[in-house]
């Protein structure tokens, strides 16, 4: 099992307020990682500080490391754009650009110089289509706005645009919570098929699908990491008590 | 409302009922009074300012010859003299000058009236000798005096002869001023709004100028005539009375607003939209240029158009800046004097002479026209940006 | 590593056929071992056996697994915990196959004329055999008709295996009050035949509980 993202001791500030406390962890490659915890527990602001986005938010202080390929992202000489460029993100309300469903997927690729205009660019895009499972779904309306599909629908041609960028890691912001069941269940499948080539981490507070999909599973609790293992274990023989009472549904 | 029997009876809600209903009989009177205000307003305008759109001729004879170039009032047969419109003795050499053929020729041709006459026709007060009035009720018997559709109101410039002035020139130089005015506004405009939305760091000093910006929203708008008058004209140079100086000042004055109004605009563009950029690994150029603006630029239109708008019905800073001066001839460029339309209006306001009431009426008239169309202009791109999203 | 739910259930049916299918075979193969009077055979038959308990385990942990992982509802939710219940009951019938042999082969050295129990402990035996197949094959099966069939065919072996074994019974309590010094071994011979009784038993109890699986309602003993 290789590790794909090492993460050593990581601290985070909003502020005065201490919102991670000294995390460790190590998330493997081509595997699907769930975080799971109680609201404010802090696993949202751990997955976004994997791609660098909470370097968007005043009074960020964060210190530690997060080692990609042998590289602490957090280094000086390391742009945060290239971080993000490898490391996608998938949000928890659907957010397609207001543009046509092409042009959502062939925007962020043309920039970084990925593809040209023309023949290379559609066949990008409906490669991206095919992996997200929506190309035959669209195939004959590319030109339509992408607000116009449904909820399951557009939270798909995000996960296809942002592998369109060809990352490494997809990062998976509570991806389902605004889709209905059926919805949830063609993605957390999709989940299943992507893991072969990218390595996935989610957020999710729904324990129920971090056991369905997960390999591995994080409790977060209170900004400490409580326990990280094997979802089978996590489930079935947790070692901490707060996972268990979390897992059982005493609390949170 | 029966009680015992009837579980839904509730005694507080007649009070209730009887207050939402007065709330209601004041709001309704509130609007009618405004509204009324509105038709009394426009009811007043457009019967003081129709008469304009209708001029009187009459019918005589003209002699072109070499006398009448050397003399032109002789052209005309003495009784008329006086009743016809000085501007049209004024120009009948150049009429033998643009035509050569007319020369020893007599015409029968309808030219225009003078002013007194005019009003006298219309049935206002007028100021005639009783045998010019004479004259012309026996004109009137023949057939010889009628009321025609006055297009010399939009092809001439102001004029010290009442029936020969025209809203042209004003209209002209309004253009002109509000070009210049949306050039120099709307780009940096939008940009201090890009800047103060999504780069500059939230602290105490562009909290400090956020507040200093709305408060010059509020600044009397005379000040910027003055401004304007210490900057662009004493210390730039530029020429006095032209569109380019009013453009300039009246930019000053529309800055703030459109600031405003772009900030709104650019705030009400959801964040997810941005973390998806960002998310992406795009810059923050990309983002904003190619994500957030096309999505604000609805409202931006409609806060630019708003107040451009204002801005062209604005007089008391122009005054200072001096395009209340007497300017026949419409501006050809934004260095030549110029004046605007309520300037214009202004000026015509104070003239002695009857007949220019009725061209300030047509005149805010004219104004009130353009200013609508600009506000339908701004609701039609609204409603043409929007269907895209 | 995990897999997705599709793939677990069809791995606990498949583990629960072939344990199934060892105590159908250990059964079968000392029937043969009875007509041809082949102590090998016994011996084969009776190796079937073993590893019963530790295939037992491995697929009541694959049901935990599944359980915590895809919380499964409805029929699903039946299935697990008859697949649960049958590994127990497998087992007991395997015990029970176990203690067969090992009993009526102990009792083949005897004195006793063998002829006229066979003439009854094989149609027993067949009988027998017959539910515990039957039941086992339930396992593949999805079409409610046809596994409300084959339960019916499973009650109907298992109560003629009572009828069978109370004649025995009282043929041999008739025979030891004859030749009481062989009373011993008539006994060893009838607790033996007991075990068979048993094992169709327990068939009837794994087919009601995959009916109920199938079928729904509550769950009762058979």
């Amino acid at each position: 099992m290789k590790t794909k993202i090492d993460v050593q001791n990581l601290n985070l500030w909003y502020g005065k307020n201490h919102a991670l406390h000294g995390i460790n962890l190590d998330i493997y490659k081509n595997k699907i990682t769930a975080l799971i915890g109680p609201s404010g527990c802090g696993k949202s602001t751990f997955l976004r500080c994997i791609n660098r986005m909470n370097d968007l938010i005043n009074n960020v202080n964060i210190k530690g490391q997060i080692i990609i390929d042998e590289k602490n992202i957090y280094d000086k000489d390391v742009d945060e754009v290239s971080v993000r460029k490898r490391i996608g993100m998938v949000f928890q309300q659907p957010n397609p650009f207001p543009k046509s469903i092409y042009e959502n997927i062939a925007y962020a690729p043309i920039k970084h110089g990925i593809v040209k205009k023309g023949k290379s660019c559609d066949e990008l895009v409906e490669k991206s289509l095919i992996s997200a499972g929506l190309w035959d779904e669209v195939k004959d309306k590319l030109q339509e706005p992408g607000t116009s599909l449904s909820g399951g629908q557009q939270q798909r041609l995000c996960i296809a645009r942002t592998i369109a960028v060809e990352p490494d890691v997809i990062l998976m912001d509570e991806p389902t919570s605004a889709l209905d069941p059926i919805s949830t269940e063609k993605i957390e499948a999709l989940m299943l098929e992507l893991k072969k080539k990218y390595t996935i981490v989610i957020v999710t507070h729904n324990m129920q699908q971090a056991a369905r999909v997960a390999d591995y599973t994080a409790f977060f609790h209170m900004g400490d990491l409580i326990e990280y293992d094997e979802t089978e274990t996590i489930f079935v023989n947790p070692k901490q008590k707060k996972t268990e009472d979390y897992i059982t549904g005493r609390f949170g | 409302m029966k009680n015992k029997n009837n579980p839904f009876y509730d005694p507080s809600l007649k009070k209730r009922h009887a207050s939402a209903k007065r709330f209601k009989f004041f709001a309704i009177s509130s609007l009618v009074i405004a509204i009324s205000f509105l038709v009394f307003f426009i009811s007043d305008m457009l019967q003081k300012g129709l008469p304009a759109l209708q001029q009187s001729y009459i019918q005589v004879e003209i002699s072109y010859n070499q006398k009448s170039i050397d003399s032109p009032r002789s052209a005309i047969d003495r009784s008329l003299r006086r009743v016809v419109s000085r501007a049209e003795i004024r120009q009948i050499p150049r009429k033998i000058e643009n035509n050569p053929q007319l020369m020893n020729t007599t015409k029968f041709e309808w030219i225009l009236a003078d002013d007194q006459v005019d009003q006298y026709v219309k049935g206002n007060y007028y100021k005639l000798k009783n045998k010019d009035k004479k004259k012309i009720d026996e004109l009137k018997k023949q057939g010889r005096v009628e009321l025609k559709f006055n297009s010399i109101f939009f092809t001439n410039g102001d004029s010290k002869i009442p029936e020969f002035a025209g809203i042209k020139s004003a209209l002209i130089g309004s253009i002109l001023t509000l070009l210049v005015t949306i050039m120099v506004s709307f780009p940096i405009g939008v940009m201090t709004a890009i800047y103060l939305e999504e780069f500059a760091q939230d602290n105490k000093f562009t909290q400090m100028i956020e507040v200093n910006i709305n408060n010059l929203a509020a600044i009397p708008s005379i000040l910027f005539g003055l401004l304007g008058l210490a900057i662009f004209i004493n210390l730039f140079g530029l020429p006095r009375s032209s569109a380019l100086v009013g453009g300039l000042t009246l930019a000053l004055m529309t800055l703030p607003i459109i600031i405003v109004t772009a900030r709104a605009a650019l705030r009400s563009v959801p964040d997810s939209i941005r973390q998806a950029g960002y998310g992406l690994g795009l810059t923050k150029i990309q983002v904003v240029r190619d994500h957030v603006l096309p999505l604000a630029f609805p409202g931006i239109m409609t806060g630019t158009i708003i107040g451009l708008a204002q801005a062209m019905g604005e007089t008391a800073p122009l005054i200072i800046v001096g395009m209340i001066a007497f300017i026949p001839d419409s501006p050809t460029s934004i260095t030549e004097a110029a004046t605007v339309m309520p300037a214009q209006i202004f000026t015509w306001a104070g003239m002695p002479e009857r007949a220019y009431i009725e061209k300030t009426a047509m005149g805010i008239l004219t104004l009130l026209t353009v200013l609508i169309s600009l506000n339908t202009i701004a609701v039609y791109l609204r409603k043409k940006f929007e269907t895209k999203w | 590593m995990l897999k997705n739910f599709e793939a677990m259930i069809e791995q606990i049916q498949n583990d629960i056929y072939t344990m199934g299918n060892k105590v159908v075979l250990a059964n079968e193969k000392s029937l043969e071992a009875i007509k041809s009077s082949d102590i090998e055979l016994f011996k084969k038959s009776k190796s079937e056996l073993n590893n019963l308990a530790y295939a037992s385990d491995k697929i009541d942990n694959l049901i935990l697994k599944t359980l915590a992982l895809h919380q499964p509802e409805a029929k699903d939710l039946r299935s697990m915990v008859s697949y649960l219940k049958i590994t127990n009951e497998i087992v007991r019938a395997g015990t029970n196959t176990k203690n067969f042999i090992k009993h009526f082969s102990r009792s083949l050295h005897s004195e006793i004329d063998f002829e006229n129990i066979l003439e009854f402990s094989i149609p027993l035996q067949n009988a027998s055999i017959l539910a515990i197949k039957t039941a086992i094959q339930i396992v593949k099966m999805d079409d409610t008709q046809l596994i409300e069939e084959s339960f019916q065919k499973v009650l109907v072996e298992e109560s003629k295996t009572d009828d069978l074994y109370a004649m025995i019974e009282k043929n041999l309590l008739k025979k030891l009050s004859k030749e009481v010094e062989l009373s011993k071994d008539y006994l060893d011979i009838l607790s033996s035949l007991r075990r068979l009784e048993k094992v169709a038993d327990r068939a009837a109890s794994i087919a009601n509980l995959l009916v109920f699986a199938q079928v729904g309602g509550e769950l009762h003993q058979a």
